[in-house]
């Protein structure tokens, strides 16, 4: 016989033989010792459960002449010619293909006549959930009352997809997903059972990816047997399937730490020459971050499905990392991982995803940022008063933090105080000038305000020639247009100029200088990159 | 075995183990981007499996599959639906439909790089699948072996997934079925359990280059196509077949009125491109693409790889320090969106104007 795949070879033929799903083999089994036999059964759950194999298994346990324990002793007659698909009393029907109501009529008609052989005339439709609307409503009746020798078998994967009056005629039965650990069991008692060294790295790997199916898996498990030969190795194992090491997604993780964008496209480009794919790239990557988060979040890395080096690996990577950013970072991912299914280009996509996750900087806690402002705020109003009161006069360092009235009622108040909103005023029209009057660009940005009040905007210009200043009279119509604009007021300028000659660097004696030094000052300065003018 | 075959060493290798040790699954999906060698490898299988002398290339069978033509090997594609009750999909093609679908698999039988389309086909369809099953449930080759090839397989419906899901499992002796497509994860999860998955590499530039050369281009010509191809084989014939040298200087062309951005040449620009073919416009924008993530790779300081505008690199490094704040990867983005929305219906003058200016507000941001 020529080479059959493991998992139509292995097959389970008795209930005991069903992986994880004991719940329903012992009710089945129970069921059929006490005889105890419904006429529909409906078997749902995910692909590559069980479902089929266990159809198969109760068809032929039913008609079994010497039943053990419920399970079909597989050698009777009876069960001799289901196994070899010979007998004349069970029907696998593909609901798929056979989904209209022509073909439930046939049905219909069929099932009227008694057993040739056996006890009980089974019909198992796979695919139910194919069966056309009129089709299952024509199989009503039959399924609430049939023939006493008749037992239905539906298995779907889809059982949303049924009427609620089929589902309420059926026995039903959930198969639920195999966890890895089964599936590792069952793999490595297939593999002795065949002659196959295998690696239980390989057999973790394979039974992760065959996300909760056992034919998955076995699929999985022959390819890796094919590539590989007898002896299965898990660096090989990795490269059958195309499964990434985890040490892809901590190259990208180095990458991000170390803010190198070359990193990003050596992985990528190894990645694409390897034959993997993009989208399972991105998938592995998410889960990366979120293994990394759950470190980060929980403190250990026990929720992490992955084997005792790699824990250890990720609860170390994960210190590098705020949890912030990495619910930034796998916030990102996810946005990675649904765009590359669809990007026209994925490789560019992935990329350039990437290499934005590179250059984000680090986040810094608000509540962090909150304290130290607040910090700064205590400092400030501790200062002895002396302290304040030695350079209140002056203007332009008047900027009380705990002073948070609106700017408007402000000025009306005190309208001699310079405030915020204009040193904003001015950074505004410096802009606007150097953009609109090139010529006076450079001496523009050196003025400074002098004063503000009444509507009238007072500038000092430092000069350095005559000309310059005969430019800024044919031209101060122009910058007190741009000053109504952006302040939304009708104000009017004033200019007055200053020789150059008399700029602070030389008005800055050594007096000040000491004074300059001095830490709250430098801190006052730093907050709100005022100018020192005088102490 | 695979002589013909460029690149796919890892594929070759696998299915060589798994002919010396006798373990041929009868499933099979072979996933991997267009224009690669996945159709060819199949054809090979087929070929094997059928000639009576170990693959000879001579006999009759392998002729006969090499011509796509073998009573044992059944293709399978998407067709334009047919009629309420016609059982045979092919019965209910008209004349010329016919012959272009006689066209597309000569051509397919020439060139197993090349895909095959058939107008107005969007999905594989059941009645091809039941088709599928009552031919292979009849011919039960003695000595040879069914092939079943599936071209865009995750173009097959609901309903003709689910008709097939039976088949696939436990089809009849000495059958294999192979799934090509580009996009495996589209399948349904009861397809993909029940097949083993076969990933094929995107080739690499070398190999692409070397191809061209035996097929007689020129060794500027083989280089530039083979580093544009991304990997397909198809693309890199295509792209040869163009006056590449005129395709980059239209791409500078179009950059720098991007960086000028002056209104009346913009919306000229526009208006000139907007009359073009939409496949042309495609690769304008990903040469333009070609040029930012090379940007990128200059700032990265990857010199040491390959440059697509290798011969322009005096330009890419003058853009990119006279750019310097140019936001690459913004650029790229407002490109891929623009690759998306021209393939769908849109006006091409409107997007082409807004695609212009977004790429100027990410070259020069304020």
């Amino acid at each position: 016989m020529s080479y059959l795949v493991t998992a139509r070879k292995w097959r389970p033929q008795i209930f005991d033989d069903v992986v994880a799903q004991e719940s329903i083999t012992t009710t089945l089994k129970k069921a059929l010792e006490t005889n105890r036999i419904a006429q529909a059964y409906l078997f749902s759950g995910p692909r590559g459960v069980g479902k089929t194999t266990a159809a198969r298994i109760l068809a032929k346990a039913v008609n079994c002449e010497n039943r053990n324990d419920g399970n079909p002793c597989n050698k009777c007659v009876s069960c001799e010619n289901s196994f070899s698909g010979r007998g004349m009393d069970i029907f696998e029907i593909d609901g798929a293909s056979n989904n209209s109501v022509d073909d439930v009529r046939e049905l219909r008609e069929s099932v009227k006549f008694p057993p040739l052989t056996s006890k009980y005339k089974v019909y198992i439709i796979d695919e139910i959930h194919m069966l056309s609307k009129p089709a299952f409503n024509a199989l009503l009746k039959t399924l609430e009352e049939p023939p006493s020798h008749l037992i239905f078998i539906f298995a779907t994967t889809e059982p949303h997809k049924l009427l609620p009056t089929v589902l309420s005629r059926c026995q039903r039965y959930d198969f639920k997903s195999i966890p890895i650990e089964e599936i590792i069991e069952r793999l490595r008692f297939i593999s002795t059972e065949e002659g196959i060294k295998i690696d239980e790295g390989s057999l973790h790997l394979i039974a992760k990816t065959a996300n909760g199916g056992m034919r998955d898996a076995q699929t999985t498990f022959d390819q890796v047997v094919a590539f590989c030969g007898n002896n299965v190795k898990l660096e090989e194992a990795q490269l059958a399937i195309g499964a990434f090491s985890e040490d892809t997604f901590f190259e990208i993780t180095y990458a991000i730490k170390s803010k190198e964008i070359g990193v990003v496209f050596k992985t990528l480009e190894k990645i694409s020459n390897g034959g993997f794919d993009l989208v399972e790239f991105a998938k592995g990557l998410t889960e990366h971050f979120r293994n990394l988060l759950v470190c980060s979040s929980l403190g250990n890395a026990n929720l992490v499905p992955l084997s005792e080096f790699y824990r250890k690996k990720y609860l170390e990577e994960a210190q590098a990392f705020t949890t912030k950013d990495l619910v930034r970072l796998f916030d990102k991912t996810t946005l990675l991982e649904s765009g590359v299914r669809h990007a026209e280009q994925q490789r560019f996509f992935v990329e350039n995803s990437l290499v934005q996750m590179v250059k984000m900087d680090k986040g810094i806690e608000i509540e962090a940022l909150i304290s130290r402002i607040q910090d700064l705020k205590k400092n400030f109003e501790n200062l002895p008063k002396s302290s304040i009161s030695s350079f209140a006069p002056n203007e332009n360092l008047l900027v009380k933090t705990e002073n948070h009235e609106p700017a408007g009622e402000k000025e009306t108040s005190k309208p001699e105080e310079i405030v915020f909103e204009d040193e904003n005023l001015l950074e505004q029209l410096k802009k606007k000038v150097s953009e609109e009057i090139q010529i006076l660009a450079q001496e523009f940005q050196k003025s400074e305000l002098e004063s503000f009040k009444e509507q009238i905007f007072t500038l000092r210009i430092f000069l350095r020639s005559d000309f310059i200043k005969k430019q800024f009279e044919t031209n101060k119509k122009n910058i007190e247009d741009f000053l109504c604009e952006l302040s939304g007021k009708n104000l009017r300028l004033k200019l007055t100029y200053v020789e150059e000659a008399v700029t602070e660097p030389q008005k800055t004696s050594e007096n000040d200088t000491k004074k300059l030094t001095d830490p709250i000052i430098e801190e006052a300065l730093n907050l709100f990159g005022g100018k020192l003018e005088k102490l | 075995m695979f002589e013909t075959i460029v690149g796919q060493e890892r594929v070759k290798k696998f299915f060589r183990r798994v002919f010396s040790e006798d373990k041929l699954s009868h499933s099979y999906i072979f996933a991997g981007k267009d224009g690669i060698g996945k159709s060819a490898v199949a054809f090979e299988l087929a070929k094997a499996l059928n000639c009576p002398n170990n693959n000879c290339r001579k006999c009759s069978d392998c002729k006969q599959v090499l011509s796509l033509q073998h009573q044992n090997l059944h293709l399978v594609f998407p067709l334009p639906s047919v009629e309420k009750g016609e059982k045979n999909p092919i019965k209910s093609l008209s004349e010329s439909e016919l012959e272009q679908v006689k066209n597309e698999i000569s051509q397919k039988a020439k060139n197993p790089y090349h895909q095959i389309s058939v107008s107005k086909a969007r999905e594989i369809l059941i009645q091809s699948v039941r088709n599928l099953a009552s031919e292979l449930a009849f011919s039960i080759p003695e000595h040879n072996y069914s092939v079943v090839i599936f071209f865009q397989a995750d173009k097959l419906n609901q309903n003709s997934a689910n008709a097939f899901l039976k088949l696939l499992e436990e089809p009849p002796q000495k059958t294999l079925f192979i799934l090509i497509t580009e996009s495996p994860k589209t399948l349904l999860p009861t397809i993909l359990s029940r097949c083993q998955l076969v990933r094929f590499d995107l080739l690499s530039e070398d190999e692409i280059k070397n191809y061209l050369l035996e097929k007689g281009f020129s060794e500027e010509e083989s280089k530039k196509a083979s580093k544009l191809a991304g990997g397909s084989l198809q693309t890199a014939l295509e792209i040869v077949n163009l006056d590449l040298i005129t395709k980059f200087e239209e791409a500078l062309n179009f950059l720098r009125v991007v960086v000028v951005c002056e209104p009346t040449q913009v919306l000229d620009l526009a208006k000139n491109l907007s009359k073009r073919e939409k496949n042309e416009l495609e690769s304008l924008f990903k040469l333009t693409m070609n040029w930012f993530r090379d940007c990128l790779l200059l700032k990265a300081e990857r010199t040491d790889k390959h440059l697509v505008f290798e011969t322009y690199r005096e330009n890419l490094q003058k853009f990119s320090q006279r750019y310097h704040f140019a936001n690459e990867n913004q650029a790229i983005e407002v490109l891929e969106k623009g690759i998306f929305s021209i393939n769908r219906n849109v006006y091409v003058n409107l997007l082409l104007t807004d695609l212009i200016v977004q790429l100027n507000r990410a070259i020069l941001p304020r």
